[in-house]
């Protein structure tokens, strides 16, 4: 039987068991892959907030001074001894 | 811990990212293009059989790309943070290929995938189709932008080193585009992911046949993947043999190093099909040859000789030489020196700077490199042969061995004998990881081989890296490599309960564990 549209835009004491039911009507090959992918990004991201939020070269852009510096003044550490 | 270090941690961590980035990439390839072609036979015949194949390998393509969706972005992750200088020097050149792949890859293939999951009820016979063949089509063309970008690296066109900017700007997007590597690339990659997936549905329907599990559904899916499978390994033998002949054309050393060709040997070059390579001495213990095999395959020709590693180095000292005289050229035009003079001696010898550069790890003063820093330099410039000459000679190995077992699978089924041949599905199931080995070292082969380059003869790999921390490197590397694994594990077991279960997933009502009936006999065997 199909449900009457929901009139107020609060939330009721039924939208909790209406999303329990939607989420209990999915496969359980839908569930695992919604479960897998929300777990997913939260790792990636925060993968992403703990080692890359802060590129040296946003949007593959550098200061040209800076490469320059690399590329043609000396470098800081110990050049590699010839074996 | 050196700046050593970090280059080495952070290719590690690229490495090991991409390899297992393409653990999920060739599957969500290949399968695609089979759904393509059970959907199709379906449409054609109307015979629910075909409906039901497309649903359940459909659910195993689903299971893949929601695995592998997104396991790519970690490497642009890397790109800005740990790769920041390669980056700033190829911006101007990626940024066009990795907004196309975007594009391909979020709108294109993941809407369609949407509408191909959801849509069975809600659109027609035909409609259904089309949202599949998109869905073939926008995995693939989102391959093709990576591989244009990949291509780049491997011969850098359509370029030019921009002093003001210190970066690489593209003159040509034609030629970036029709890069000779790119098209041979794109389709080999391509043709290896066709390869890995009629493998895997060929192997599953093997498993199910050997249970006597299915057999209607299972001997039509093993017919598929047999076709599929046959075109697919000609395909990349003949795009592998095209691959060799445009490396051997512009990556002189890689071919080199494939094949361990110490010397420039008379022509046609032969093949070495087994020996020990010894870079210290320089030659090949216990090698076996094949008379003229790689001549013929790099040079298309008997007459052309194919340049040993020997005489190689031997170039590229001259190249370094120039090198430096092009660093001096380029130091002098930074110093606000911007007369015709140093601008000539830049643009004469520009196209060697990426050698001087190389000096760069073994002294600051590159002009005044000493002669041993030179010789070191010059040795830099062939990559360890050994992984690459074996990595080559294994992947080759294995795509002789899927000719085998696809031409024996088509061959078997084509005279209606597979119930007789039940050492084909044996094969076939005990195979279903062999590509994938494949296509990984095929990858060793082509990056690896590609050093001490980012981007060939222009940037070298020590020059390409950030100024992070080792620390930094080790802990993100060590959250990557629990991350893919853990996706991993969650795949194989998401993908061994959907096997398992097989057809009898989709709830129809028609298959193994829903039904009573004992099994029947194998189709196409009478």
């Amino acid at each position: 039987m199909r449900r009457a549209p929901e009139l107020t835009p609060f939330p009721v004491a039924g939208s909790r068991s209406s999303t329990a039911s939607w989420w209990s009507r999915l496969s359980p090959l839908a569930r695992d892959i919604i479960v897998i992918l929300i777990v997913k990004a939260i790792v990636l991201t925060l993968l992403w907030y703990a080692f890359f939020r802060a590129p040296a070269a946003p949007r593959m852009k550098m200061d040209p001074v800076r490469v320059e510096q690399r590329f043609l003044a000396p470098l800081p550490e110990t050049p590699h001894v010839i074996r | 811990m050196s700046s050593a270090d970090v280059v080495d941690l952070s290719r590690l961590q690229f490495a090991v990212t991409a390899l297992y980035h393409f653990l999920f990439v060739p599957l969500t390839l290949g399968l695609s293009w089979i759904l393509v072609i059970m959907e199709s036979v379906y449409v054609m015949t109307g015979k629910e059989v075909y409906r039901d194949m497309t649903k359940f390998w459909g659910k195993l393509f689903g299971i893949n790309f929601a695995m592998g969706i997104t396991t790519g972005i970690t490497m642009e992750f890397q790109f800005g943070t740990n790769w920041a200088y390669f980056s700033h020097y190829v911006g101007d050149i990626f940024g066009a290929p990795l907004a196309l792949e975007g594009l391909m890859a979020f709108f294109l293939e993941s809407t369609f995938v949407g509408l191909f999951f959801f849509g069975w009820d809600r659109l027609g016979k035909v409609g259904h189709l089309l949202v599949t063949f998109l869905v073939a089509l926008g995995s693939n063309l989102s391959a093709l932008w990576i591989l244009i970008a990949n291509a780049w690296m491997q011969n850098p066109v359509g370029a030019e080193f921009n002093v003001d900017t210190m970066r690489m700007e593209l003159t040509s997007f034609a030629d970036l585009i029709f890069n000779p590597i790119a098209g041979p690339k794109f389709v080999h990659t391509l043709a290896a992911g066709y390869t890995a997936a009629s493998m895997f549905v060929l192997g599953v329907s093997s498993y199910y046949l050997l249970r006597l599990r299915d057999p209607s559904f299972a001997v039509r899916s093993f017919a598929v993947a047999a076709g599929f499978g046959l075109a697919s390994v000609l395909s990349v033998i003949v795009l592998g043999d095209e691959s060799g002949y445009t490396t051997g054309e512009v990556q002189k050393v890689k071919l080199a190093t494939i094949e361990a060709e110490w010397e420039t040997a008379k022509p046609p070059a032969s093949f070495t099909a087994f020996g020990f390579p010894d870079q210290a001495a320089e030659k090949t213990h216990f090698a076996i040859k094949i008379p003229y095999l790689t001549g013929l395959i790099a040079t298309r020709s008997v007459d052309t000789p194919v340049t040993g590693i020997k005489e190689l180095k031997k170039e590229h000292e001259v190249r370094i030489r120039n090198g430096m005289k092009a660093y001096a050229a380029l130091q002098r035009l930074k110093s606000g020196d911007r007369g015709a003079e140093a601008k000539a001696d830049f643009d004469r010898l520009k196209v060697d700077l990426g050698y001087g550069l190389l000096l760069k790890k073994y002294t600051p003063m590159v002009v005044d490199a000493t002669p041993e820093q030179i010789s070191a330099a010059v040795n830099d410039t062939i990559p360890n042969v050994a992984p690459i000459f074996w990595s080559f000679r294994i992947m080759v190995g294995l795509g002789l061995w899927f000719l085998f077992i696809f031409a024996s699978a088509f061959l078997i089924l084509a005279r209606r004998r597979l119930a007789l041949n039940r050492w084909i599905m044996r094969l076939a199931l005990w195979s279903i990881p062999l590509p994938w080995v494949a296509i990984e070292l095929g990858w060793i082969v082509a990056e690896y081989g590609r050093q001490p380059w980012t981007i060939s003869e222009v940037l070298p790999t020590h020059l390409s890296t950030s100024s992070v921390t080792v620390g930094e490197l080790l802990f993100s590397l060590g959250g990557f490599i629990v991350f893919y694994t853990a996706l991993l594990v969650v795949e194989m077991y998401l993908m061994l309960k959907y096997i398992r279960l097989g057809p009898s997933s989709l709830g129809t009502g028609r298959y193994h564990s829903e039904i009573t009936t004992g099994p029947t006999t194998v189709q196409g065997t009478a």
